[in-house]
Formats: structure tokens, C-alpha cells, sequence
């Protein structure tokens, strides 16, 4: 099952290139090429960028506005869950969840399938776990994500779709951070790296 | 509405184009350049420009093409089902009907697909101009490595090209421009598997300068080439033939002006080139004209110009225009290493192994392949990359991102394809936004290639193992995925007007100011090498042809 190729378990020491999935006109579900689907979404993120975090406030806004309405605290709960804090900082540390909601309102798409999504998410937790999803433990909120992205996802497809995007989404933004190039020891390429690159001859490898 | 006169109009400003450009200039003639593309600026465009550049997506269109109609290629052969790109550990699933779809991988803008190409500068050996006789592959070139030899080291100057001679398996030569690039640690890593194997991985010879060439600034080992080098050291023509070029004060540079089609005389020569600009349609005049859109667009502009004076399209009395297409027959394979590489710095294809690329009449890959290693263009760049391709989400995917990060390169083979009239570029009746026929590009394998590719994963696959890799993460061949970066061949070059499109300085047949000066009239593709300093070195051989023409 195609599924089971993006998220495998998460333990499984697997890399793989992945599809992203996308929900298509007609509500069918395909594969979509990862630079394909990422571009359009990217450039939502570009006119972010990493330091003109515009906040909370047009989310809070539309928190009222009816039923495709935002849930911060469930969203971030889903950001923490898929880069948690350990040694290094996580995604919420990373102040990726500001930069996720005002890319997320500049794409109507993403948009509604965020709001449709983070409903279902929690309506699924208050059914099986009598609670809502961002009152859950790490654990309980990591095999909840899990869950409801293999085994029967189509029963919950509007969960499914929002934890595809969510993952990709907070995976851009955390990993082009100041706090991942920190945890990673990256310098970002615009600064070149001919000072760091070891100067020994070559000719060992050249006469071999 | 006509241009003001001009001896020569040269039409695209990539490899080719940019070089001819560069040539008749300097030979004193005055030149309009026509780009469809705009003219990017390094310090603005790129997505390097900004730290956080994974969120920053590609200037460069290089998704499915408008004006290519994409095309299913010819069924594959269920049997070789060992040869489909795979990802992972999985098998292959099955063999799909068909070759995947031909997206056109090219760049529009000043300097072309050099914008994105990772700078590789290699001259073809000496027997890869005897393609037929030596290794019964194709047909031979009118010309031979010597004739081409004083062009690839004035290209080579112009480029800064670094490297480093006494490569046996090249015609011997002096000095490079500049020295070479100092190897990555993969590169290292892999140099002493291949040693093991009795291989010998070289240093590459790229037009990525190691000291300063005019005014730039050497390479800066950012592994940036394919989005765009933000430090204006990749020699892109735009950085290097066209700059030049307008120091002369004779070139016009039109961007964003799209040729249409050709008019021609009575006696056939042309007369004019109409092209798009500014939503109009317009006419330049010149002497001379160069064609250097490609090895798609080029045979597509010929084509569908002047139906009345030539039915089959320009310089097609022979019925090989637009045939024999060469892509690459290529094989990568994206392995992992145990170890931290950073493999996201540095020149993206280092190093390469030539002690395959003398054909071997009686070997698996008749046509030569040159294997090399690249640490940043196995789609494996930045942390972004590594973290979208790891698998699930939470505190295991956070630490085997970082665990991995940097640890992962490709291990590629390129061999020729084999030049066969079958694949070919051919008008469709679909038009494109501007009413432009489309083409429809058909391309397959011979046995000969399919041969080459069974070769290259088996070589590859060894020297992966050899050195260590923990895990193949992928493999891709062009089996299955098509290979459309080095597109060549739809306009042969040869002698005899029955059997090619240009003569050997690149005149059209029947067309005596007709000119072209790209990637189509190559005959062969140099057994493996990449193609962008031979056409740059036949773009100025053309030229000073073109020169000694004018001024008689």
C-alpha cells in the first residue's frame, strides 16, 4: 500500500524518495512528483520568509469566522508531534507554527484542508481516547498521527490529507531554520564553502 | 516593423548560441541576439541568495514544457525489467508499457541551460569523431578532433575551465586555464574503492574555476550550479561568452523575443526571422543567420518554416531533420554512507572514471560510458531534502536526519546513445500559447543501449559496494526515465547533403546563410562525456567561418 511507503514506521532506518500525496479534483488521491507539489506551495512560504513572522492574529481572527476556522492549539500539538523537542529544539521552539499558519492563509487549498483535517483529528481522539488531541501525552499523540495515516486512513481521508500536508509543511520550515542548521553544524551555501574544504593533494587518488 | 541592420542574427543564447555571438563580434560584426527567456540576476534571482533557500523555489522552469507535447515513449521490454529505476530496497514493481513522459529539461534565459548545467567541461576524445569507424556506432563526423582542438582551448579560456592534464584517456594536452578542483570527501572515499577495482577516479575538468577569471570570483564550492550559481564563479555564458560579447559594443541583446519562424527567398536563402517581442510580432533582417535554440526547438523552428518554399521544412531535403535524437543513456544510483560526507559542498560532479570510456567493439557498452560520482545532484542538497525523504515524523525521523545528513551522493554512468532515425522530434497538429505547433519527441533504446545501461548499474553497483555504501536509497536509469538534459543530434552534421542537415562548419544544406550552431548537429555524443564545451567550440568554429565569409 502506497501509505506504508511514506510513513513506514518511523523506527524503520528506511530513506526513501517519497510522493506526496495531494487530494486532486473529485476528491480522488494521487501521487504527486515532491518538487511538483512543493513549488506551488513554496511560494506561499518565500514571501513568509524566516524572519517576517506575522503572528497569530489572522488566525485568531478567523478562529470565529464558521466552520473552516483554524484550531491553533491542535495544530501546533501536530507540529510538536511531527519535530519534537529533544536536545535541540522542535518545531514549536523553531517558531515554525507562526510561519505554517500565515503561509497556510495565503493558500486557500492548504487552507481548508487544514481546517477539515484538524476537526476530524479531533473528533477521532475524543471518540477512541476521550480527549482532544493537543491534552494527549507525546506518546498517545505520536501512534494517534500513526494511526490514522495507515491501516483504514480512507475512513478518515480529511485527517489524513492535513497530516500529509502537515509533515511536509513543518518539515520545510523547521529544516531551513536557524535551529536545524544549528543541530546540524550547516552553514547555508550563500556564504560558500572554499574556506572549509580540505586542501590535501590529490594526486593520491589521481596516480592510484 | 523591421530591426535596424545587422549582420548576423543569432537566435538563442545558450552554449551555442552565446558562443557564436561571442565569435562574429569579435570578428567585428554587429549581432542581435534573440533570448526567449529573460536575463537573470545572480545577487537577486537564485534561491541560494537566501539562507533559508529550500523554501525559495527554482527560477528556472524546468517543469513539463508547453511547447512540447509530452510523449509516451516506446514500450519497454517486460524482460529487462532489472534495468526500471526503483527507490529503496523494494524490487521493481513491475515493468511499466511505456518510457516515461519526455519533459524537455532546459532552461529559458540569457545563457540557457548553462544557468543549471553543474559546469562540466570535457573535450570528446579523438576517437569519439570516429564513431563509425572505430567502434560501429552511428556515423563518423566530417571532422576530426584536431580541427575542433584550437576552439576547445580558446573555449576553455574563455570558460577558466579548471582541471588537470595527463588524463591518458585523452588526446594529450598543455595546461588548464586553472588548476583543478581539490576533490570532495565522497569523491575521496570513492577514489579508493575504484583504486581496489583497478579504476582510477580523475579530478573533473568543469568551467567552474578555481582562481579568479575575469573579475569573478573563483568557485565557491556551494554545490549551488543547478538553482543558479550566486556568485557569478560558474561559467554560464551569460557570465562569460555574452559579457564579453557586449564589451564589443556590437551586440544587441533582445530578451524575452521568441522566434517564430523563418522567411525565405527565391533562391532559398533566408531572408528574415519573425519573432515575439512585447506582444508583437516583428522581422529581423541580417546577412547571416544562426540558429542555437536546441535540440528540439532548433529542428521544430525548421520545420514548420515555410510551407510554401519548403514543404518538408528548412534544409530537410534529406528527411533527416529532426532525426536521430540522442538523450543520454545514464544510470544513477543514490547510496547512503555510514559516515558524515558533506556531501552538500563542493563542486556537484567532482570526479569521474574514464577507464570505460574507450569503446570496446566486442564489450557490454560498445559506445563507451564514463562513470563519475556527484554529491549534491542525487536530489539529496540540503536538510530539507534529507528530512522530506526520511521516512515518518517525530524523535526517530529527527535523529536519523541528523544522523544522515550529508552522508548521501550518486554514483552515476553516462554512455552515448545510439544515433537511430527513429528517435526523433516531429511536428504536432496541437498548437501552443502562441500558435506555434508543438512537437512530439520519440525516443527509445536499442539493444546496444540497453546493453550499456545493464553494464553501467552492474559497475556501479560494485564500486558502491566496494566503497562501503550502507544503503542504495534509489536507482534510476533512463530504461524507464527519459533523459533529456543532454538532447542532441536533429540536425547532423556530415558531407554528403543526403545524408545530414549542416555541412561540417554548420551551414544548412540548401540554405547558404543558414547556420546552427547547438547541441542538434552533433553526430555522436563523445562516449559518455558531456556536450556543452563541444558545442561551444563548434559554435566558434562556425563563427569564424561565418567571419570569413562575410568579409569576402
Amino acid at each position: 500500500m502506497r501509505l506504508k511507503a511514506i510513513y513506514g514506521e518511523a523506527d524503520s532506518s528506511t530513506l526513501q524518495h517519497i510522493g506526496v500525496w495531494l487530494p486532486a479534483r473529485g476528491e480522488t488521491i494521487y501521487c504527486m512528483n515532491r518538487r511538483h507539489f512543493l513549488k506551488r506551495w513554496l511560494r506561499a512560504v518565500a514571501t513568509v520568509g524566516t524572519t517576517a513572522v506575522t503572528g497569530v492574529a489572522p488566525l485568531l481572527r478567523t478562529a470565529n469566522a464558521g466552520n473552516d476556522a483554524l484550531d491553533l492549539a491542535t495544530l501546533t500539538a501536530v507540529a510538536d508531534t511531527i519535530v519534537p523537542g529533544d536536545e535541540a529544539p522542535g518545531a514549536v521552539d523553531a517558531g515554525v507554527v507562526s510561519m505554517l499558519v500565515s503561509s497556510i492563509e495565503r493558500d486557500p487549498r492548504a487552507r481548508k484542508h487544514y481546517a477539515l483535517g484538524l476537526v476530524e483529528l479531533n473528533r477521532y481522539t475524543l471518540e477512541t481516547v476521550k480527549k482532544k488531541f493537543p491534552d494527549l501525552d507525546p506518546e498517545t499523540r505520536a501512534r494517534v498521527l500513526s494511526d490514522l495515516t495507515t491501516g483504514a486512513w480512507w475512513r478518515r481521508a480529511a485527517a489524513y490529507r492535513m497530516i500529509a500536508l502537515a509533515r511536509n509543511h513543518v518539515l520545510v520550515l523547521f529544516y531551513s531554520s536557524p535551529a536545524a542548521y544549528q543541530m546540524l553544524d550547516y552553514t547555508a551555501p550563500r556564504f560558500g564553502y572554499l574556506k572549509d574544504r580540505e586542501t590535501t593533494s590529490n594526486s593520491g587518488i589521481r596516480d592510484g | 516593423m523591421g530591426d535596424a541592420a545587422y549582420d548576423a542574427v543569432v537566435i538563442g543564447s545558450g552554449a551555442g548560441g552565446g558562443f557564436a555571438a561571442l565569435g562574429l563580434t569579435e570578428a567585428g560584426f554587429k549581432v542581435l541576439l534573440l533570448e526567449r527567456g529573460p536575463r537573470f540576476d545572480p545577487a537577486t534571482d537564485y534561491p541560494m541568495v537566501h539562507e533559508d533557500w529550500e523554501r525559495h523555489p527554482n527560477s528556472f522552469r524546468i517543469a513539463p514544457d508547453p511547447t512540447v507535447e509530452p510523449h509516451i515513449g516506446p514500450p519497454l521490454d517486460p524482460a529487462r525489467i532489472d534495468l526500471l529505476s526503483r527507490n529503496g530496497p523494494a524490487p521493481p514493481s513491475r515493468a511499466r508499457e511505456n518510457r516515461g513522459l519526455f519533459y524537455y529539461r532546459r532552461v529559458l534565459g540569457v545563457g540557457g541551460t548553462t544557468l543549471h548545467y553543474q559546469g562540466e567541461a570535457h573535450r570528446f576524445a579523438d576517437y569519439a569523431f570516429r564513431a563509425a569507424s572505430a567502434y560501429g556506432h552511428g556515423v563518423d563526423w566530417p571532422i576530426g578532433y584536431r580541427e575542433l582542438e584550437p576552439y576547445y582551448e580558446r573555449a576553455e579560456r574563455i570558460l577558466g575551465v579548471a582541471g588537470e592534464p595527463g588524463n591518458p584517456h585523452k588526446p594529450p594536452r598543455g595546461s588548464f586555464p586553472t588548476p583543478a578542483q581539490s576533490l570532495s570527501r565522497a569523491s575521496r572515499l570513492i577514489g579508493a574503492a575504484a583504486r581496489k577495482l583497478g579504476w582510477t577516479l580523475r579530478t573533473n575538468t568543469l568551467a567552474l574555476p578555481s582562481l579568479s577569471v575575469d573579475g569573478r570570483p573563483p568557485c565557491q564550492h556551494s554545490g549551488g550550479c543547478t538553482t543558479g550559481c550566486i556568485f557569478n564563479a560558474k561559467s554560464s555564458v551569460d557570465q562569460t561568452a555574452i559579457r564579453l560579447a557586449e564589451r564589443t559594443g556590437r551586440l544587441t541583446l533582445r530578451t524575452r523575443a521568441r522566434a517564430v519562424a523563418l522567411e525565405t527567398d527565391a533562391r532559398g536563402s533566408v531572408s528574415g526571422v519573425v519573432y515575439l517581442h512585447g506582444g508583437a510580432r516583428r522581422l529581423a533582417r541580417a546577412r547571416v543567420y544562426v540558429l542555437a535554440l536546441g535540440a528540439i526547438e532548433t529542428p521544430r523552428l525548421l520545420l514548420l518554416s515555410d510551407a510554401n518554399r519548403h514543404p518538408q521544412g528548412i534544409g530537410n531535403h534529406s528527411g533527416q531533420l529532426g532525426r536521430n535524437l540522442m538523450e543520454n543513456v545514464s544510470v544513477n544510483l543514490v547510496v547512503r554512507f555510514a559516515q558524515p560526507l558533506q556531501a552538500y559542498k563542493g563542486p556537484p560532479i567532482d570526479a569521474r572514471i574514464w577507464d570505460f570510456a574507450h569503446p570496446d567493439p566486442q564489450g557490454s557498452v560498445q559506445s563507451g560510458c564514463v562513470l563519475g560520482v556527484s554529491g549534491t545532484s542525487s536530489g539529496f542538497h540540503g536538510p530539507v531534502s534529507y528530512a522530506l525523504a526520511t521516512t515518518g515524523f517525530g524523535l526517530a525521523h529527527k535523529r536519523a536526519v541528523r544522523n544522515r545528513f550529508g552522508s548521501v551522493v550518486s554514483i552515476f554512468g553516462v554512455a552515448e546513445q545510439e544515433p537511430r532515425a527513429e528517435n526523433r522530434v516531429a511536428l504536432t497538429e496541437r498548437l501552443d500559447a502562441d500558435g506555434i505547433p508543438m512537437v512530439r519527441v520519440h525516443s527509445g533504446h536499442s539493444a546496444k543501449d540497453v546493453a550499456a545501461l545493464s553494464a553501467m548499474i552492474a559497475r556501479c553497483t560494485r564500486l558502491a559496494k566496494t566503497a562501503g555504501a550502507e544503503q542504495t536509497i534509489a536507482m534510476r536509469s533512463s530504461y524507464d526515465r527519459v533523459s533529456a538534459t543532454h538532447v542532441a543530434g536533429t540536425c547532423r552534421m556530415g558531407r554528403d547533403p543526403d545524408m545530414s542537415v549542416v555541412g561540417p562548419h554548420g551551414q544548412v544544406h540548401g540554405a547558404d546563410n543558414l547556420y546552427i550552431a547547438d547541441a542538434s548537429v552533433l553526430v555522436t555524443q563523445g562516449a559518455g562525456d558531456s556536450p556543452s564545451l563541444t558545442i561551444q567550440a563548434l559554435a566558434l568554429r562556425t563563427a569564424a567561418f561565418i567571419a570569413q565569409r562575410l568579409r569576402t
